[in-house]
């Protein structure tokens, strides 16, 4: 079955994932970590982008209830991961968590990634905020820059999980 | 199709198949890392540190360029 995983997977240029048995055998505690986050990271910010386009009709922007949706998403993110890891757990039966010198270094490469849209979001926010513009514009720069951050980190470790570090 | 991102090849499928055909999780655990890293190493995927290198000819008690080679060398 040709899901949005396999999708994502030929995007990525790596072996399609449809296949729990599949991602249990051939990917190690962490990679399959990644692809948790990652999944977790882009649902939550696509629910959270629906919910604050519909606030934003007809309303003045400075009157747009960003606060809730906003703590409610960064708390769901954290908690959704936890939750999913523990599930993919029990129903795929692995209790593998071993981490060695290959993840860390695909991880120091993913957060080296990730570091540029954060820095990004932060030099964004900070420029609107010499420019005076409503907190709603900063507060979701610097989000924005945390999820594309959290996103582009992981679709990098993935790569480099899939195709090696050497390209990188 | 498979990337290639080194250029460090290596004997370690023949070297397990000689060692009473030793399974990829066998050798993973004596070296201490995980079986999706040695899968890795053996597809020229990912480049071992010298150490890891050397715990791998350890385990087949052959010198380190009976295990790995790299061109020109």
């Amino acid at each position: 079955m040709y899901t949005l995983l396999d999708m994502t997977s030929n995007i990525m240029y790596i072996r399609p994932m449809s296949n729990l048995s599949y991602t249990r055998d051939a990917m190690g505690y962490k990679e399959r970590g990644t692809w948790i986050e990652l999944l977790v990271a882009a649902g939550v910010f696509v629910w959270y982008l629906q919910l604050i386009l519909r606030r934003m009709q007809g309303t003045a922007i400075a009157d747009v209830g960003f606060q809730g949706p906003m703590i409610r998403a960064v708390v769901i993110s954290i908690v959704a991961t936890i939750v999913v890891h523990i599930l993919y757990a029990i129903f795929t039966g692995s209790t593998d968590t071993q981490e060695d010198q290959r993840d860390k270094q695909v991880s120091r490469f993913g957060d080296w990634v990730g570091m540029w849209p954060l820095v990004v979001g932060a030099g964004g926010a900070l420029t609107l905020t010499i420019l005076e513009l409503d907190h709603f514009w900063i507060a979701n720069a610097i989000y924005i820059g945390f999820v594309v951050s959290s996103l582009a980190s992981s679709v990098a470790r993935l790569i480099a999980y899939r195709r090696g570090l050497g390209w990188a | 199709m498979t990337a290639k991102p080194t250029r460090v090849t290596n004997d370690i499928r023949a070297l397990r198949f000689r060692h009473d055909e030793m399974t990829q999780a066998d050798l993973a655990e004596r070296v201490g890392v995980t079986r999706q890293t040695i899968i890795a190493i053996e597809q020229g995927r990912y480049s071992p540190s010298l150490e890891m290198a050397f715990k791998i000819a350890q385990v087949f008690g052959v010198p380190l360029d009976e295990v790995f080679q790299y061109p020109g060398g």
